[in-house]
């Protein structure tokens, strides 16, 4: 009954309305901010198409130089590695240990066949010594026999390798000393492809209250003697019975990075990263609750450079920094079950650091682990997000990371 | 065919100037008649909607569709929000201890007056009672809701409301007998 009374009179009353003077709608415009001179988004304008060219012609220069300097690197190591193949009883190993051990089998087997005929002469020379002097003892007459024999085997080396090959030791150890450098340069010539997966850690929280804008407090007339005591005639007026709360989830990444060397310690990656965003909005307005998500997609083109700083066996440790790019490809609001029209985010720069450290599984395919630290730069946008609220981000990244080798 | 309310949002939101004048257009008078119910001088009134059509307006950017009907009930709330500040700072929100009598029987049926005589004998109930009817009736808040609202007990809230109640009803009882004569 007393319900009923009430939905009668609110019905009563639904369409209702009453003449309001013509003039009200100029006093109105006339205290509505002017619109502004330049165009909202004129800093926006390169298209989406644009975007994604400059990234693929990005990468592709990138990738044709590093492929292009690999390969003229490559070239002069060719002989020489048919040659350890050769003359070692290994397949050609990645460590730097293991290619000392080929490169003096390689020696020893360029040397093999001319020490044979040395050391036969040598043989029948210090044995006539050796009858010579009938008070040495047998080990004395060994060590001299060792001695000497070592400086004719040196000596004989150098003549055999004239003689034969029709080029001096120091050329050989030369032309020895270049490859061996080629072969240490072959872990890190070769191309790497990355595919990883990357995370922020931790959300943020923010709660706030809405402020009363200049415009309302000089509507309302506020006398600001009489808040709260101690308060500054300058602080801020709150909306009463209104709050916002922020929650912005950490951001998850999927990279493809292609790794180029530039020199023996250096690299430059870069590739195609994807960065999931998401942040919840409750606003309570005067007892109305709305609750809205935001869903932002970015598409970034990160540039790093590593140094590779020591290596053993299979693990390699490294340090990686570089910038990147993000942009927002598509963003999505929904709020009540509605998605709501909503602008773009600018691009989003960033900075970063990372320590990494990568084990081999099999020489072509390494798992890798980079936990680092990124900072945001504020772009200037009205988008509230994660890298607004958390500039400064740490963040680990994991991957796996195909060695290829063309 | 009307505008729908998510093309006007979508226009204003898309730098239209011109659909700012169509969102007043179309609720202007309605935000009157709102106003009217809270603030009992025309002038009063006039100015309450001037105010809230500036901040409409201002605001209207932030404000989050929520399908059909959702853009008329942002405009309610902030007008009704500027009313109750303009009484507040204006007349105070004084309340009467009367408790009145059981009226539900004797309650004449509201729609025997036209919405602008119901609008009328609405604003000429006094103020504190007005307020809470108001809030209670077409804002559809709880009495839990109004007395954190007004800063008064919960109790407070639905005695003020069964006291509108009364008096309406007989004042709507005095305006039927009056049509008879």
């Amino acid at each position: 009954m007393k319900d009923e009374w009430i939905k009668k009179l609110r019905d009563q009353l639904a369409d209702y309305e009453e003449p309001v003077p013509d003039e009200l709608w100029a006093k109105i415009e006339a205290r509505l901010p002017k619109p502004t001179e330049a165009p909202k988004h004129a800093v926006r304008t390169i298209p989406l198409w644009a975007k994604w060219t400059a990234a693929a012609s990005f990468i592709g220069i990138i990738t044709g130089i590093g492929i292009l300097n690999w390969s003229q690197e490559e070239k002069p190591s060719a002989p020489f590695t048919a040659e350890v193949k050769k003359g070692s009883k290994t397949p050609m190993k990645s460590e730097e240990n293991a290619v000392d051990e080929t490169i003096s089998e390689a020696i020893v087997s360029q040397t093999d066949k001319p020490m044979k005929t040395v050391r036969g002469i040598d043989k029948i020379e210090t044995f006539d010594e050796i009858k010579a002097d009938e008070g040495n003892i047998a080990i004395a007459e060994n060590k001299a026999i060792e001695e000497e024999r070592a400086v004719e085997e040196k000596k004989s080396i150098e003549e055999s390798q004239t003689i034969e090959q029709g080029k001096t030791i120091e050329a050989v150890l030369k032309e020895q000393d270049k490859e061996m450098a080629a072969i240490r340069n072959t872990r890190h010539s070769k191309v790497g492809f990355n595919l990883y997966a990357s995370n922020g850690f931790g959300h943020q929280t923010n709660k706030n209250g809405v402020l009363m804008s200049q415009q309302m407090l000089d509507n309302y007339k506020i006398d600001r003697n009489l808040t709260t005591a101690g308060t500054r005639a300058d602080s801020p007026v709150y909306l009463y019975n209104y709050e916002e709360k922020q929650e912005h989830y950490q951001p998850i990444s999927f990279g493809l990075t292609a790794n180029i060397p530039i020199s023996s310690a250096f690299s430059l990656s870069s590739g195609v990263v994807y960065t999931h965003l998401r942040s919840d909005f409750t606003n309570v307005a005067d007892y109305l609750v709305y609750q809205k998500q935001m869903t932002l997609h970015y598409i970034g083109i990160p540039l790093n450079v590593q140094y590779h700083a020591w290596q053993w066996h299979g693990l390699n440790v490294y340090a990686t920094a570089g910038a990147q790019a993000d942009f927002n490809v598509k963003v999505r609001v929904v709020t009540g079950g509605t998605e709501v029209k909503m602008d773009k985010d600018r691009t989003q720069w960033s900075v970063g650091g990372a320590l990494g450290i990568q084990y081999d599984i099999i020489p072509q395919l390494g798992v890798y682990a980079e936990p680092g630290i990124k900072y945001y730069f504020d772009n200037g946008s009205h988008v509230h997000n994660y890298f607004k609220y958390k500039p400064t981000n740490f963040n680990l990244q994991v991957g796996l990371r195909l060695n290829i080798k063309p | 065919m009307q505008e729908t309310e998510r093309q006007l949002i979508d226009a204003i939101q898309g730098g239209d100037r011109e659909a700012l004048r169509r969102l007043y257009n179309r609720f202007s008078r309605y935000a009157m008649a709102v106003a009217r119910r809270y603030v009992v001088e025309h002038e009063d009134a006039l100015d309450v909607v001037q105010d809230s059509f500036v901040n409409i307006l201002s605001c209207i950017g932030s404000f989050d569709y929520r399908g059909e009907g959702s853009l008329k009930a942002w405009v309610t709330r902030i007008v009704t929000n500027e009313a109750i500040d303009w009484v507040k700072s204006h007349e105070g929100i004084v309340l009467t201890d009367e408790i009145p009598d059981e009226t539900d029987e004797n309650v004449p049926d509201v729609e025997e007056a036209p919405p602008e005589i119901m609008s009328t004998l609405i604003r000429q109930l006094p103020v504190g009672c007005r307020t809470v009817l108001n809030l209670h009736v077409f804002e559809e808040l709880t009495h839990k809701d109004i007395a954190r609202k007004l800063g008064i007990s919960e109790k407070t809230s639905a005695s003020q409301f069964a006291y509108a109640k009364k008096l309406l009803a007989d004042m709507i009882k005095e305006y039927l007998n009056s049509q008879r004569i």
